[in-house]
């Protein structure tokens, strides 16, 4: 489980992502990766091996920068980019994704908009189980995935079963919620308690601005 | 095809994102309670879409099916978009916070138009199977297109980048427009009627 509210880890990575992207690296900007780091310094490895993952396109702007621009200007995105990553993975590396639900519900997004995120994570989890299935089903079957006409019929139908699966879950879930009186709106239970953690994380990033400003 | 964070100019992101609040405000404006469970689940399909890797010779690509998507969901498609998007940029870390407007008009309005194109019968001069497969090979042709003009209208530099992109993508082009083929193929057995609204 996070360590932070939720709404404070949505308004943080938003923050520190619009910061990061239009600045030059300043040793402060790493203050907040070495709080998060800090507080989740169990999945340390994990997250930086999701960061290696990540890096196949931005090692390609980079080096298209190498060449056509300076080196200066290639690190100075390569690391902002690496930057963001890396805060954001830390700062969600615990999430299932419902806590992004309650933070736009705090937030006070539109309920339509709240309800949607809360109803796409309902589906991502059928779904990927779904997924999990027929993937077992082709391997029991022998099937194996080649450069063919044949593999990406498969696979056409694959997805076409997804969809149609997707589109019955979806309609017996509208009914379900149509028959509990959805009229657009989750309710969900909003914690809006602050810890430590929480306040120093704000400070940490906002610092970033305020010294932007006076600066 | 998600650009991270820090990569693109102020002044692109300003404006794209801009462009995309207001296709957002669109999609929230004409959706009803009835349509956040297609919404809901196209987003998911899309989410998961990228988990699936196809082979391509000695590499792999990834789908998005964005074509089937689009038509589908209509102008919803900003919406559902926005929500996978916006996931996978906080749960899995791929394509941004800052970068969601760009991401959104590569993806989610390739898939507006390839929606618009075939409901005004724009495709109808094509045989069937070739309609089925241009809407999957149109919608990722539009997106790496987008995708490049994003990237050149950010910084010069990026130029190079952007005619590899475009080249690099073909055979993802090619292999998005035969699943959409064969995928549309299935609808059209097992859902006859949910492409109606578009006339397929």
């Amino acid at each position: 489980m996070s360590k932070f509210n939720s709404s404070v880890l949505l308004v943080s990575a938003f923050l520190y992502s619009i910061f990061i992207s239009f600045n030059k690296i300043e040793i402060l900007y790493f203050f907040p990766i070495i709080f998060v780091a800090f507080c989740e310094y169990k999945i340390i490895l994990e997250v930086l091996k999701k960061l290696l993952f990540l890096n196949l396109f931005i090692l390609m702007i980079f080096v298209v920068l190498l060449i056509q621009s300076s080196l200066e200007e290639a690190l100075n995105i390569y690391i902002r980019t690496n930057m963001i990553i890396l805060f954001n993975l830390f700062l969600f590396s615990h999430s299932s994704g419902y806590d992004i639900v309650r933070a736009l519900n705090e937030l006070r997004f539109p309920k339509k908009f709240v309800s949607s995120v809360y109803f796409t994570l309902k589906m991502i989890q059928t779904l990927t189980d779904e997924l999990k299935k027929i993937r077992q089903t082709l391997q029991a079957r022998g099937f194996k995935s080649s450069t063919s006409l044949f593999t990406y019929e498969t696979y056409g139908n694959l997805f076409g079963h997804i969809f149609v699966k997707s589109i019955k879950k979806a309609n017996a879930m509208q009914d379900s919620f149509a028959l509990r009186g959805f009229h657009g709106r989750i309710y969900l239970i909003n914690n809006s308690k602050l810890s430590l953690y929480d306040l120093t994380l704000i400070f940490l990033v906002c610092m970033l601005f305020v010294k932007k400003a006076v600066v | 095809m998600h650009i991270s964070d820090g990569i693109l100019s102020s002044e692109v992101v300003i404006t794209s994102s801009v462009i995309a609040i207001g296709f957002v405000l669109y999609s929230l404006k004409t959706i009803k309670n009835n349509n956040i469970a297609i919404i809901a689940a196209m987003g998911a399909i899309f989410f998961i879409a990228s988990f699936i890797h196809i082979p391509l010779g000695p590499t792999q690509i990834h789908l998005v099916l964005l074509g089937v998507i689009g038509i589908v969901l209509g102008s919803s498609v900003f919406l559902s978009i926005l929500i996978a998007l916006l996931l996978q940029a906080t749960l899995l870390g791929y394509g941004g916070l800052t970068s969601l407007g760009s991401n959104l008009l590569i993806m989610a309005l390739p898939a507006f138009l390839i929606y618009l194109i075939t409901k005004n019968g724009l495709l109808n001069f094509l045989s069937q199977k070739m309609k089925y497969f241009s809407i999957g090979f149109l919608a990722v042709f539009l997106s790496t297109i987008f995708l490049a003009l994003i990237l050149a209208l950010s910084k010069d530099e990026y130029l190079y980048a952007s005619y590899t992109i475009i080249f690099a993508n073909i055979p993802a082009m090619i292999i998005e427009g035969l699943i959409t083929l064969f995928l549309i193929n299935y609808l059209k057995k097992s859902m006859p009627t949910l492409l109606d609204e578009v006339n397929l």
